[in-house]
């Protein structure tokens, strides 16, 4: 198959070389409207090994590094070609500028919880009760983890949004994502070292990355 | 923590940033188009170490 690989969508160019893809092939801007992607021609599906996961990051740390705004793609997003782009980023062009406003000068830090078990989202789905009770056990850490909670306090004045997702599967617990200013990265990594947890808790903390956990799905 | 468990087994360093990279690259990010293009041969253990992760690790490790 032959195609347009998409690694990001950005609102300005990057202020850097835009370097090879996850099958070395050149990289390239496509301006759409007001925004531009960055992708690159492929002749085949890229395989999702470790290598090619690994290069597909680093063209997005690369055009984080010089964009100050920067939504990347998942892994193995593959338009036909540019006016297959455009048709797609065009119409939405307004939703993903929100978007890149919301992450401009910011990255995510993802905070992954350890521990043992606690029976919090059950199975029990017999009723529309129960189900709302196990999605906002999902989604809510006052609900699903409140073990974690004295360390969100801690690092609440450093977030500007947050992804939180409970896991049914121990020891992996809980997973956060907080978008951080830039800026502000080694204070919120300050503030987390120093962040006490409830017992039986181990947080791990990763980050910079760019804001995967916030670019959305591709807006309807 | 327990280490009696297959998810607790791997979940040494190495395979820590493994699955946060696993996570943002294949999990998260937009997907343009809809539609996520993999080459099929090479859907590996990476992606079954994130499957095994997230989810209950004696369905995928059996008993």
């Amino acid at each position: 198959m032959r195609g347009l690989y998409i690694y990001a969508v950005l609102d300005e160019a990057p202020a850097a070389a835009l370097g090879t893809g996850v099958l070395g092939e050149p990289l390239r801007a496509v301006s759409c409207g007001t925004l531009l992607a960055v992708a690159g021609e492929i002749g085949e599906a890229p395989a999702p090994s470790l290598t090619a996961l690994r290069e597909h990051d680093a063209v997005i740390r690369r055009l984080a590094d010089a964009a100050p705004a920067v939504l990347p793609a998942r892994f193995g997003s593959v338009v036909a070609d540019d006016a297959a782009l455009r048709a797609l980023i065009l119409p939405r062009a307004a939703t993903l500028g929100e978007r890149l406003a919301h992450v401009r000068g910011r990255a995510q830090m993802t905070l992954r919880a350890y521990g043992h078990a606690e029976p919090t989202a059950s199975a029990s789905r017999t009723s529309g009760a129960a189900y709302l009770r196990d999605r906002r056990r999902t989604h809510d850490p006052r609900h699903a983890l409140p073990a974690l909670l004295p360390r969100l306090a801690a690092l609440e004045p450093f977030v500007l949004d947050q992804r939180f997702e409970a896991h049914g599967t121990p020891p992996l617990l809980a997973t956060v994502h907080h978008l951080v200013d830039r800026v502000r990265v080694h204070a919120y990594l300050d503030a987390a070292a120093a962040a006490k947890d409830g017992i039986g808790l181990r947080v791990t903390v990763s980050g910079p990355w760019a804001p995967y956990a916030f670019a959305g799905e591709l807006p309807a | 923590m327990s280490a009696a468990t297959p998810a607790a087994a791997i979940l040494d360093e190495a395979d820590a940033s493994v699955l946060d990279l696993v996570d943002n690259v294949l999990n998260k990010g937009v997907i343009i188009d809809g539609e996520i293009i993999f080459g099929l041969a090479g859907v590996d253990l990476v992606y079954l170490r994130l499957s095994a992760i997230l989810c209950a690790a004696d369905r995928i490790f059996g008993r």
